[in-house]
């Protein structure tokens, strides 16, 4: 037990020592407050009357203050009273430099905690480090069942995932396939059977990636990242390390939050990744370039991209995996395109945590051939399965102009496909100011209601997890930084109060489309995120009557499009025929791998 | 011979570490006149520009070891330590450069252990003193350079640091000051004050601080050593301070024999109501003065146990002092030991002008010159001594320390907003101001005057 | 007619540098304003986090009770 006198030298800024001296004293120190109007020889008096252990002066700075500090030790000095007590500053700009200047024995500023003084006083070390939380991998998925609440919906649902996998039976594509080989040299050592398989790989791609991958002659805008940029990339993580870390959540009950990468070059990601992390970012989307998905085969190597979305290639991967902490969360996209197994599995092999498919999206929307897609993503959704990788589900039909009830029965779909398979899916409704929305006036009076209901009609549904994105406040952000920084806050705000898993928010760059996004920007979003966080705590919003009004309508909507789409022979066609979006929706079933899928018998012939 | 110096400044920027770099080169060069005298112009930090000029002329310096041969020089194993934190590159508060101290091989410093620079300097000493950076260390300079000075905060560990240093060999010792801080260098033999545009623009001002500081230095050592009444501070919880066992039989004596009424028994106590609970006891007890040889200082001197004397403490000294008196019938000095606030002087002034003659203390000893600065204003100490000058008491220090120079620095950093630029009062008037007003060799620190400044100190 | 006499108070900067400590980002934001020609610049928020500093460098143009260039009618 301490003796301890507190000094607010202070009479406006007196707040911190208060608090101080009152967790001192519940900690069974004795504390005295002296009163903020003594002249500085009463304080040296009182200070020398009694043997205390410590005394704690509180101050700003400003013109003057450092030598009226100063003195004040002095009088200590020759008071005698600094034989026995450590005398100790604090105050916003303290740092230790200051206070070692001004004579004091330890100096607190404005970053440091309660914690770190009371250990002080107490002498001993601080306990853990400022993170509330344990950085431990999180697992969204861990503690969901994926049973269907809603009888009818669950019925329809498995009326469609089993007409689908009996169709997919038997069904092979050279996606498929390439993944296939993949494993196989993943298991194989010998080079002559090494160089045989990749010739066999190469044959199945695009000549532009065969190319690239056999020849090294690569894209417009791409190249390896050279040793040298990979030896400095690994030095900057290796000593930089993150000061203070902070926690974006409030408490543990609060989303997880994602961020996007994918500025093109894997170092720029990384950099950025390390200070989002530092401001407590819990994991990161990689957003591969567009143009990947219209290729048959993925390109090799640590390699990187002039333009937007960073090449998801296995070793890029594995780089980002390694320069993150093991703590924090990575997934890999493949919800589209002609690649879907191999990214899952390359993913998987580099150490991602969780990827993206949606069967019905990504054919819709994202400009790939339904059954194609369906074949490929039925095998790589048991690739996920096989490795442990939970896979979210992304409804940007949405952005289309496809009525959400229709995304929402898409995403349906394949939570039930992904729990046939064994494979985890998590539900990502959008939370955005969407084409259909913008039409009927959904959120013409505000935007809770709608967002809400979307979140309460799937619980109603099913037990899964549930991570909006993507980001959330799609649509309602401008270029306007403090706007959009608001918006992703209380988008942020109300999917901590519908209690979802996680959360995707954008930076403040969002809107902007003519560059790539700036660490700052991110940091800005973070930062509103991080202080809704701490706004809203445990509280929540309070959604109008409407809400419940629009749940009901979501329920019945879904409900209505999956009795539709079982109707169909099977998943393909339903979205072919427009059943989970039409050309009025601004729906398209996409062409890419059109024609590609092959009863396994048949063989896959090389690309032509 | 250990000659300690301290280097005080009236206030933060005045100039204290521009004068002990220059001091420190000169230490080095061991010019034998002036006109060899370095190059360097002890110049203020000036705004943008770092003294990175002091590297470029040290080079002529650098492979000579810190003792030289010659006689202007110190030929001496010079050692550097500081009251706080210095040498740093940018000011903590205006964040504008400052100068670094700049050491030559074998000199030794004091630095904290997170200061120590990877290469070219070796840790000698690991004291287990603390600051809020971290452990002082003590080290010496193998390669010319540039160092972060750090030293105790604190009287006492400035004493140990300082023998310390003594004992890996230095004969001259600078401790250079922090801010307006001087608590800890009641220790030292010699100290240069600095002052200038950067405590106040008012010339006049300054030059009247800095007269009184002056006047305050030239009190004599006191030529008392044994039998006087010494009043100290006593704090609940810190050790008591011994009395002889003489003055215990003394005092019951004279409680057996005096008694007039209960206050008087009672002397050895405040207050005299026993009721009161008082915070704080003033004891007058008997006591004989260290040692204190010129030249040999004696690091005991000044001890302070726990009080301040303020209005209160000054009215019970001299209640006491009076009865004493009266009872051992003989005039004593009065040792007033410690910090005595500007109220406690007063008081202790009002009481004495009323005092009959006979009553009075023909001597006051007060510690040193350096608590004697902290009980007020200077000017408002100078002038209260010099009422009891009046009526005759002499005023001495049980330790007294030599004035040996004043700089004077017309820098001062402007404040705007929150940025600070470089800004200039009027050096001439300043100086010539600063020299006709006072007797202790006074320099101005934007010119080349190191050796003739280098001599005061010797 | 100048740009910076249009603006009606400040000119602000926002952006991340990349440094080693507290010290050397706060120097680097103070040399930014003076490599872009803004002179010297009050840092009105700075944080260090381990890579590098956020910073907001703030230039006053105009401020109370100086000349309001912008208030004047342009000279052509």
């Amino acid at each position: 037990m301490k003796k301890i006198l507190c000094v607010p030298f202070d009479p406006v800024h007196d707040v911190g020592i208060k608090l101080i001296k009152n967790s001192l004293a519940e900690r069974g120190h004795c504390t005295e407050l002296l009163p903020p109007d003594l002249s500085m020889e009463e304080i040296v008096k009182k200070a020398a009357a009694t043997q205390y252990d410590y005394i704690l002066v509180s101050r700003t700075l400003g013109y003057g203050v450092a030598e009226l500090l100063a003195r004040f030790n002095d009088l200590l000095d020759a008071a005698g009273v600094r034989e026995s007590t450590k005398v100790v500053l604090g105050g916003k700009p303290i740092t230790p430099e200051l206070a070692a200047e001004l004579g004091f024995d330890k100096g607190f500023g404005e970053h440091s905690s309660i914690d770190e003084v009371i250990a002080y006083i107490e002498d001993r070390p601080l306990n853990g480090t400022a993170d509330n939380h344990k950085r431990t991998k999180p697992d969204i998925a861990s503690h969901y069942f994926y049973s269907f609440r809603h009888k009818r919906i669950g019925e329809l649902l498995d009326t469609i995932a089993e007409k689908t996998l009996h169709w997919a039976e038997g069904k092979s594509s050279s996606g498929i396939e390439r993944c296939k080989i993949q494993e196989e040299l993943s298991a194989v050592s010998d080079p002559s059977q090494k160089k045989r398989l990749t010739d066999r790989y190469n044959s199945l791609c695009d000549p532009v990636i065969a190319d690239a991958n056999s020849k090294k002659i690569f894209p417009k805008g791409v190249r390896y990242i050279t040793d040298d940029e990979m030896e400095n990339v690994r030095l900057l993580i290796r000593e930089k390390q993150p000061l203070r870390q902070q926690n974006i959540r409030h408490h543990s009950r609060q989303p997880l939050i994602f961020k996007f990468l994918g500025s093109g070059c894997p170092t720029m990601d990384i950099v950025h990744a390390k200070i989002c992390e530092r401001y407590g970012v819990n994991g990161f989307l990689i957003v591969n370039p567009s143009w990947e998905a219209r290729y048959e085969g993925l390109l090799h190597g640590l390699l990187t991209h002039e333009n937007d979305g960073t090449i998801t290639s296995e070793e890029n991967i594995r780089l980002m995996r390694d320069c993150l902490n093991p703590s924090t969360l990575l997934t890999v996209r493949a919800h589209r395109g002609l690649n879907t197994p191999e990214m899952i599995y390359l993913a998987a092999k580099a150490g991602a945590d969780m990827t993206k498919i949606n069967l019905v999206y990504g054919s819709l929307g994202a400009g790939t051939d339904p059954e194609r897609l369906t074949v490929d993503g039925l095998y790589a959704m048991k690739i996920a399965a096989e490795h442990n990788m939970a896979f979210d589900i992304p409804g940007n039909d949405e952005l289309s102009g496809v009525p959400a009830a229709k995304s929402l029965a898409g995403l349906l779909i394949n939570v039930m496909l992904g729990k046939k398979l064994g494979a985890k899916a998590i539900l990502k409704p959008l939370f955005c100011y969407g084409p259909d929305i913008v039409l009927h006036g959904q959120m013409k009076q505000n935007f809770v209601d709608y967002n809400a209901a979307k979140i309460r009609a799937l619980r109603s549904i099913v037990d899964a997890p549930i991570w909006p994105g993507e980001p959330i406040a799609f649509m309602t952000q401008t270029e306007e930084r403090v706007q959009s920084a608001n918006a992703t806050s209380y988008h942020a705000a109300l999917a901590a109060s519908t209690g979802v898993d996680a959360i995707t928010i954008a930076s403040t760059d969002e809107a902007f489309s003519r560059g790539p996004i700036t660490i700052a920007s991110r940091i800005d979003s973070i930062r509103a995120v991080t202080d809704a966080f701490r706004f809203m705590g445990d509280a929540s919003f309070q959604p109008t009557a409407a809400a419940d009004n629009f749940t009901d309508d979501f329920v019945r909507k879904i409900q209505s499009a999956l009795e539709t789409v079982a109707a169909y022979a099977n998943l393909p066609e339903a979205i072919n025929a427009g059943a989970l979006g039409s050309k009025e929706d601004g729906a398209y079933p996409g062409k890419f791998g059109k024609g590609t899928v092959r009863n396994s018998e048949q063989q896959i012939p090389n690309h032509k | 011979m250990l000659t300690t110096i301290g280097i005080a400044g009236t206030a933060k920027n005045t100039g204290k570490t521009t004068t002990l770099n220059a001091l420190l080169h000169y230490a080095q060069s061991g010019a034998r006149s002036t006109n060899d005298a370095p190059s360097m112009s002890f110049r203020a930090a000036e705004g943008g520009e770092k003294s990175a000029s002091a590297q470029e002329t040290q080079s002529g310096f650098l492979t000579s070891p810190a003792r030289s041969r010659n006689s202007d020089g110190f030929g001496m194993t010079t050692g550097v330590t500081s009251i706080g934190y210095d040498g740093e590159e940018i000011d903590n508060i205006t964040l504008l450069p400052k100068p670094r101290i700049f050491l030559n091989r074998g000199m030794i410093a004091s630095t904290s252990s997170q200061c120590v620079p990877e290469n070219g300097w070796s840790v000698l000493y690991k004291t287990g003193l603390f600051t809020a950076l971290g452990e002082i260390v003590i080290v010496r300079c193998e390669t010319p350079g540039l160092i972060v000075l750090a030293g105790p905060n604190k009287r006492s560990e400035l004493e140990t640091v300082v023998r310390q240093m003594a004992d890996l060999g230095c004969e001259n010792i600078f401790v250079d000051g922090a801010l307006n801080r001087i608590a800890p260098m009641s220790i030292v033999d010699k100290i240069i004050f600095t002052t200038g545009a950067a405590r106040t623009t008012d010339i006049a001002t300054l030059v009247d601080e800095m007269k009184a500081i002056e006047s305050l230095f030239g009190i004599g050592r006191t030529k008392w050593t044994k039998s006087i009444l010494k009043a100290e501070g006593h704090c609940e919880g810190a050790q008591r301070p011994k009395q002889s066992p003489e003055f215990t039989r003394k005092t019951r004596l004279l409680r057996q024999t005096t008694a007039r009424n209960d206050n008087d028994l009672e002397f050895l106590r405040w207050p005299p109501n026993k009721q009161e609970k008082p915070p704080i006891n003033v004891i007058l007890s008997e006591a004989n003065l260290p040692a204190g040889q010129a030249g040999n200082p004696d690091f005991s001197a000044g001890n302070s146990t726990g009080t301040i004397i303020d209005a209160t403490e000054a009215e019970i000294i001299l209640q006491h002092y009076k009865i004493m008196c009266y009872v051992r019938r003989g005039g004593y000095p009065l040792h007033i030991d410690g910090l005595i606030t500007s109220n406690g002087l007063r008081t202790l002034v009002e009481r004495i002008h009323l005092l009959p003659d006979a009553e009075r203390p023909q001597e006051i000893i007060f510690a040193d010159p350096i608590t004697m600065l902290l009980s007020g204003e200077p000017k408002t100490t100078a002038q209260l001594l010099s009422h009891l000058i009046e009526k005759n008491i002499t005023i001495s220090y049980q330790k007294p320390i030599q004035l040996a120079a004043i700089t004077v620095n017309p820098f001062y950093p402007e404040c705007r907003g929150t940025t600070y630029t470089s800004a200039y009062v009027d050096a001439k008037v300043l100086i010539s101001r600063m020299k006709q007003s006072l007797e202790t060799p006074t320099f101005d620190t934007m010119r080349n005057e190191v050796s003739e400044l280098n001599r005061c100190i010797k | 007619m100048s740009a910076l006499n249009k603006v009606i108070d400040a000119v602000d900067v926002e952006t991340y540098l990349m440094c080693s400590d507290a010290h050397q980002g706060h120097s680097l934001a103070l040399q930014l304003g003076k490599e872009m020609n803004l002179g010297d610049v009050d840092i009105m928020f700075e944080e260090f986090d381990g890579y590098g500093v956020r910073v907001r460098l703030r230039k006053y143009i105009h401020r109370p009770a100086q000349k309001y260039h912008w208030l004047e009618s342009d000279p052509q």
